[in-house]
């Protein structure tokens, strides 16, 4: 059974364009994202007038080796109403090993759209290779 | 040369004086490094250097065992380590999946909201004595240490109780354990009479914290805080109530917002007022478990050879600060792939230049106590 906060955001136009496939994540689903469009899709949910995801609860990223692929996941939630939460994800590639300087991967910011990636940006761009622009 | 007393006055500035406080000082919450920028006595910039107490808890516990990580999530911050523990349980058990029995669920509510007691009285006793109320802070930190004894009766352990486990806790309630907890209820609800009157409702108290480091609604969501500080600005958000965990959605109890009552919303007076009547709330709540405490095994049942399965599971809990939530990954092997927390101290401590600026020296003691910092969880 889909989480209405789902439910509603794939029914709407304006979002399904976004979402490439849905996953099971815990007990709840998380929605797939081209990497590109995470300013944009973020962005919508933000200003949304009926229910805005203003709030991030957490931003979370993970390496898979075999795949050579980063994944970001971001825990949105809404102020007006808290129990409503979306989850959103998308995948980049890790670069590619080469000798002399490191190489960083270049992550989308949404710091100037929630101020609350601030610190957990940082927080990921310590323990992985990677730099928020 | 001479001066003329003229509309230019009001372009002169003042040269800002920089002040550097910590990383060990006594207006300090933990250790961490605060560059401020001075106008006279008016903070007009600043800046956190935080990493004194960095242990890298995360990576140390993606190379233990699954049940051996639970040690380092305790470590998150010694003073409220239960949330630790559960919130990184949580989320194992959500992948296991595992499901603990109703008396194990029912001892970790009891053992939260006994943290949320002592952790309470703990930032009570720092504001008293940023405020040199030190007749109070003797006592908050006396009433605190009655349910240090508890825990060391249940857990063995004063702090960093490392008590709960995958599918349960540790061990069953000790002998005399619950009568014990109803006596320090009884006696925590006439001594709260004793702290209203102390610290909230007395004059001077009032006086120095009221219409002080006000955080407006909008500016808290702003800038993304959460738990007692939010709730002090009206905002009702409790992980508690609105995605209920454990047995909280069987429980009765209400949640707290502020009240201005001895300034305005949202600030520091409201802060420590909202903490006070949460302590009455988790009073109301151990009560009500220790009346429905169910006959029956303290934890799940789980084979030697036992694997946590490949998957993710996300979990989010309410804090003594706020919401703490945390992201586990899994491959089907031994340890997990990535553990990340995200933590309210964090938070606060990069909007910590926001919530100083435009504040005085002689306040910045009460004013960073009244956020209530842990720095432990923000280093990590």
């Amino acid at each position: 059974m889909l989480d209405s906060a789902l439910q509603s955001a794939l029914q709407e136009k304006r979002y399904s364009q976004f979402v490439l496939e849905k996953q099971r994540l815990g007990s709840g689903w998380v929605l797939w994202v081209r990497s590109e469009q995470i300013k944009e899709i973020a962005r919508l949910l933000f200003d949304d007038s009926t229910q805005p995801m203003d709030a991030l609860e957490a931003v979370t990223s993970f390496e898979m080796p075999q795949e050579r692929v980063v994944v970001m996941t971001y825990f949105l939630r809404s102020w007006s109403q808290p129990e409503r939460d979306l989850k959103i994800r998308y995948s980049l590639p890790l670069p590619k090993k080469q000798k002399g300087p490191k190489e960083y991967l270049e992550i989308p910011s949404v710091a100037d759209i929630w101020k609350q990636a601030v610190p957990m940006e940082k927080q990921l761009s310590k323990q992985f290779q990677m730099k928020f622009v | 040369m001479t001066f003329t007393m003229s509309h230019e006055w009001e372009d002169l500035k003042t040269q800002t004086t920089p002040l550097q406080i910590g990383p060990f000082h006594r207006a300090l919450p933990g250790p961490f490094l605060l560059h401020l920028e001075m106008d006279g006595e008016r903070i007009v910039g600043s800046k956190a250097e935080t990493g004194f107490l960095f242990r890298d808890l995360e990576r140390t516990m993606e190379s233990k065992p699954w049940e051996t990580a639970v040690v380092f999530a305790d470590r998150l911050d010694s003073e409220t380590s239960v949330f630790g523990e559960w919130v990184y349980l949580m989320a194992v058990e959500q992948l296991g999946p595992l499901t603990p029995p109703l008396r194990a669920q029912q001892i970790r509510v009891l053992l939260s909201e006994m943290t949320r007691v002592s952790a309470h009285l703990a930032f009570l006793a720092r504001m008293a004595r940023a405020c040199d109320f030190q007749t109070a802070e003797h006592f908050l930190l006396r009433d605190r240490e009655r349910w240090l004894d508890l825990f060391e009766l249940q857990t063995g352990a004063r702090f960093c109780h490392h008590f709960f486990r995958l599918g349960g806790v540790a061990h069953d309630v000790t002998d005399g354990f619950v009568e014990r907890i109803l006596e320090a209820c009884d006696l925590m609800q006439l001594q709260l009479k004793e702290i209203r009157d102390l610290m909230v409702f007395h004059p001077a108290f009032m006086d120095r914290v009221g219409y002080m480091a006000v955080l407006p609604q909008d500016r808290a969501k702003t800038l993304g805080l959460s738990g007692p500080t939010v709730r002090a600005s009206q905002i009702p958000l409790d992980i508690r109530k609105t995605q209920p965990y454990g047995i909280y959605s069987q429980l009765n109890w209400e949640m707290v917002l502020g009240s201005g009552e001895g300034g305005m919303p949202g600030d520091a007076h409201d802060r420590v007022w909202v903490r006070i009547e949460e302590i009455g709330q988790s009073l109301k709540l151990m009560r009500q478990v220790c009346a429905q405490l169910e006959v029956g095994p303290f934890r799940q049942a789980i084979e030697n050879n036992f694997k946590i399965p490949a998957g993710e599971a996300y979990a989010r809990i309410e804090s003594t600060r706020g919401t703490l939530t945390c992201h586990v990954v899994s491959n089907g092997g031994p340890t997990p792939l990535r553990v990340q927390f995200q933590t309210p101290s964090t938070q606060t401590f990069e909007v910590l230049p926001e919530l100083l600026q435009g504040e005085r020296l002689e306040d910045l003691g009460i004013v960073l106590a009244s956020f209530d910092i842990s720095v432990s969880e923000a280093d990590r």
